[in-house]
């Protein structure tokens, strides 16, 4: 066999793996797309500065109340962990606390079985409180800018948080490519919140520990969690009386999801994905209780919160008046 | 305890040991704290814990960017911690 046609042989083969290749990587990217195409995140939810019961955003089973998250909110002893995505709307006047999270016994007193993450912007604080009344609670907080290598990782110089900068909507930190931040919140077993008991994840990196080793404790939580003991849940808001949203401009969140354990660094990582927001219903091996993907499309409400994806049971999210889902998601 | 509203040069000179919360007003002039030492040189005395929360109800737009106020947990619970310097 003459070189030339070794060449001419060599040539065809060539074509033919090439041809291969190029079949198999068209039908992975096929296949990749599918997959992309099963998790289209596409909204968020877009919580309106203005506040009170007809703006506000709640998880509700009826009457504006549920007692499905009893198991953990009524429980000081039970794990807990939220996971969401954020972007603020608040600037640097708005000089108290923006509540992100928040139980309630329905009443209008703040600390009637509170379960509250809120961010203290006077102080530059991302605060964890539990407890049942005023003699009973127990609270913790981590300084944000006490902790910058972690929430300024990944954030150009003028978006960083630091001592004089608190977080905003201008000093945001890192950030994703969309602008939000993914937060995590968890909790053990322990009735407090001691240091050892909590832990807040910042696009997947550890704070570090709380400011107070044992918390900030007045005397015995003990939470209520039976049958009777309805529960207010906002997002975005106080429970208490449904305002404290921000200023300047909606905040947004996207991919809420609450768990009845203390997830993991492990699972955080996993839930943060490198900035890429995955479902939060299936990439850790405990499925959350209740999951909501604000991906609803604008217009009635019914649409909005027919389009939540929650667990059997799980309250749907009531979502009121100038709060909405925005095409700005993370 | 005492609640009062001070400036902010007349607060760089108090004992911060004996100070529990503090809240900068917005444009940072004016300090609202409470303390458990009696101080002369200050702007507003308030009678007790409430009169002060609804002080900063009535005067937000020096206060709270949101439109509200301080609330009296806030108050109890805003712990003033020197060493963070915030």
């Amino acid at each position: 066999m003459g070189i030339g046609k070794i060449s001419s042989l060599a040539a065809a083969s060539l074509a033919k793996v090439s041809s291969l290749a190029k079949a198999s990587i068209n039908k992975i990217d096929s296949v990749t797309a599918s997959f992309a195409a099963a998790f289209a995140n596409t909204r968020s939810l877009s919580k309106s500065i203005t506040t009170g019961s007809s703006n506000a955003v709640t998880l509700v089973s009826a009457d504006g109340l549920t007692q499905y998250f009893n198991s953990v909110v009524g429980d000081e002893t039970s794990p807990f962990s939220i996971s969401f995505w954020i972007k603020p709307g608040w600037d640097n006047n708005l000089n108290t606390n923006i509540h992100l999270f928040a139980v309630n016994d329905g009443s209008s007193t703040g600390r009637a079985q509170q379960y509250r993450i809120f961010f203290n912007e006077a102080n530059n604080r991302l605060e964890f409180r539990i407890g049942q009344n005023s003699n009973n609670r127990s609270l913790n907080f981590w300084a944000l800018h006490s902790h910058t290598s972690v929430v300024n990782a990944g954030a150009s110089g003028g978006d960083e948080i630091s001592s004089s900068n608190f977080w905003s909507s201008t000093y945001t930190g890192g950030t994703n490519s969309n602008g939000f931040i993914h937060l995590v919140i968890t909790k053990g077993t322990d009735g407090d919140l001691r240091a050892s008991n909590i832990n807040a994840y910042w696009n997947g990196q550890a704070l570090g520990s709380a400011f107070y080793a044992n918390g900030n404790n007045f005397g015995t939580v003990a939470l209520s969690g039976g049958g009777a003991h309805e529960k207010r849940i906002a997002i975005g808001s106080n429970a208490h009386n449904l305002d404290k949203s921000g200023n300047n401009s909606a905040t947004l969140y996207d991919e809420v999801a609450i768990f009845g354990v203390e997830l993991s660094s492990s699972n955080v990582t996993t839930l943060y994905n490198g900035g890429v927001p995955q479902d939060a219903s299936t990439v850790v091996e405990e499925q959350p209780l209740a999951y909501y993907r604000f991906e609803g499309a604008d217009g009635t409400q019914a649409a909005e919160i027919s389009s939540v994806l929650v667990a059997s049971g799980a309250p749907s999210a009531s979502i009121q008046g100038d709060s909405t889902t925005t095409t700005t998601a993370a | 305890m005492n609640y009062y509203i001070v400036t902010s040069e007349v607060f760089d000179t108090l004992n911060k040991e004996n100070i529990t919360f503090m809240r900068k007003s917005i444009d940072r002039t004016q300090r609202i704290i409470a303390t458990s030492d009696t101080v002369s040189d200050r702007v507003r005395k308030f009678n007790n814990i409430n009169t002060c929360s609804n002080y900063t109800f009535t005067n937000h737009s020096s206060w709270v960017g949101d439109g509200t106020g301080i609330e009296v947990e806030e108050l109890e619970d805003n712990t003033y911690i020197s060493e963070l310097d915030d």
